[in-house]
């Protein structure tokens, strides 16, 4: 089973809530019930909180979540690349070894994976009732920018609604800055996947001082161009107007389009 | 962020809370514990607390007990979350927390040592 999901962000407290966010977003369009994302939220909050505290000692590394929504199970992991997961309590008293027995609680099954050298992975399941899977696919690779893959369609939108919505939170845009940043992504997960190379829609997110920079690809030839006239408004004006810059860049011999918004002009 | 009310601090946890908000909170309790003046923490309008704000809830309330300071926890029944996590790890019976911001603020004022 392909994961509908996959966000890599640096292992720091901050970037949970963008996990958190993220999980529910899928949850919720899957049709989960309230009480099972609550749940959900608390099992992925508690596994990054073990990623941030335990696994790395020189600085933040990669957190990767993955999850999975099959026809009754949906399945979360949880994983790093550290030298070995420790469940105690950390130095500064923030766990409180709560994390895991919160899991173990909230789950119907978990199990954790992983040696020294080769990261941990915690992998949780949670029984739903029969419900439609949704069609979606997110995939990252590491750093401090954040970056998804998913699948075109309600899902793509829900996930970035609130991803882009966790970031734009974060870095203080003011309430009519952070729903402008929800519309481009909104225009962005709406626009058509065979311009994607992938054939999913593929995005990073680089956090600046005050902006978040959206590289949208890799595209195929043209696909930038053909987006931000996607973005034009039948009735005059452009969903342009709403960065601060929208620019097609070639990077690694695939087209991007990249979308800089700013919390003030 | 803060009410005053006859001398004793209610806490308002609103919205989301996590590790990276924890440190915050623990400093501001630590603030209060110093003052010596009886708090709540009231968790009625959030939405969201993990493992590590119910260690800074916890620690606390030993510090309180310690220092003779009333303190007490709201939590209305409002967000699933929060009343999942209280229930799961048996923290409800052990603060205990109360079900209304009131029944708190009752406690609170009443269970500091006399000074």
């Amino acid at each position: 089973m392909a994961p509908e999901l996959q966000l890599a962000l640096a292992a720091r407290a901050e970037n949970v809530i963008v996990v958190r966010q993220a999980i529910a977003g899928l949850a919720e369009t899957a049709g989960i019930g309230p009480g099972r994302v609550a749940d959900l939220k608390t099992v992925v909050t508690e596994a990054c909180n073990n990623v941030v505290l335990h696994a790395y000692q020189d600085g933040p590394g990669p957190m990767e979540v993955d999850a999975s929504v099959g026809a009754d199970e949906l399945q979360l992991t949880v994983r790093d690349r550290g030298e070995g997961f420790q469940p105690t309590a950390s130095a500064a008293g923030a766990s409180l070894g709560i994390g895991l027995p919160l899991i173990a609680s909230l789950s119907d099954r978990f199990t954790i994976r992983g040696g020294s050298g080769e990261g941990t992975s915690l992998v949780a399941g949670f029984a739903l009732a029969p419900a439609d899977a949704p069609p979606g696919e997110t995939r990252g690779e590491t750093g401090e920018e954040l970056r998804m893959t998913v699948a075109p369609g309600r899902l793509a939108r829900e996930v970035l609604a609130r991803v882009l919505g966790a970031l734009a939170a974060r870095a203080e845009f003011p309430v009519e800055r952070l729903s402008d940043t929800v519309l481009l992504g909104d225009a962005v997960s709406d626009h058509r996947v065979a311009d994607f190379l992938e054939g999913r829609l593929a995005l990073e997110i680089a956090e600046g001082r005050g902006t978040l920079d959206i590289s949208v690809g890799p595209l195929k030839a043209g696909g930038g161009e053909r987006m931000l006239a996607a973005m034009e408004i039948p009735a005059g004006g452009s969903l342009r107007a709403l960065t601060r810059s929208a620019e097609v860049r070639r990077r690694e011999d695939s087209e991007y389009l990249v979308l800089e918004v700013a919390a003030a002009d | 962020m803060d009410r005053s009310e006859n001398g004793l601090t209610v806490v308002l946890i609103r919205g989301e809370h996590d590790l990276n908000t924890a440190p915050a909170l623990r400093t501001h309790l630590e603030r209060l514990l110093t003052e010596g003046s009886p708090f709540v923490v009231d968790l009625t309008e959030a939405t969201f607390i993990d493992s590590s704000i119910l260690g800074v809830i916890l620690q606390a309330r030993r510090d309180a007990a310690a220092s003779g300071v009333g303190f007490a926890v709201a939590e209305g029944g409002g967000a699933e979350a929060v009343r999942r996590v209280l229930d799961v790890t048996g923290v409800r019976e052990e603060l205990p927390v109360h079900g209304s911001r009131e029944e708190a603020a009752s406690q609170a004022a009443g269970s500091g040592s006399p000074t």
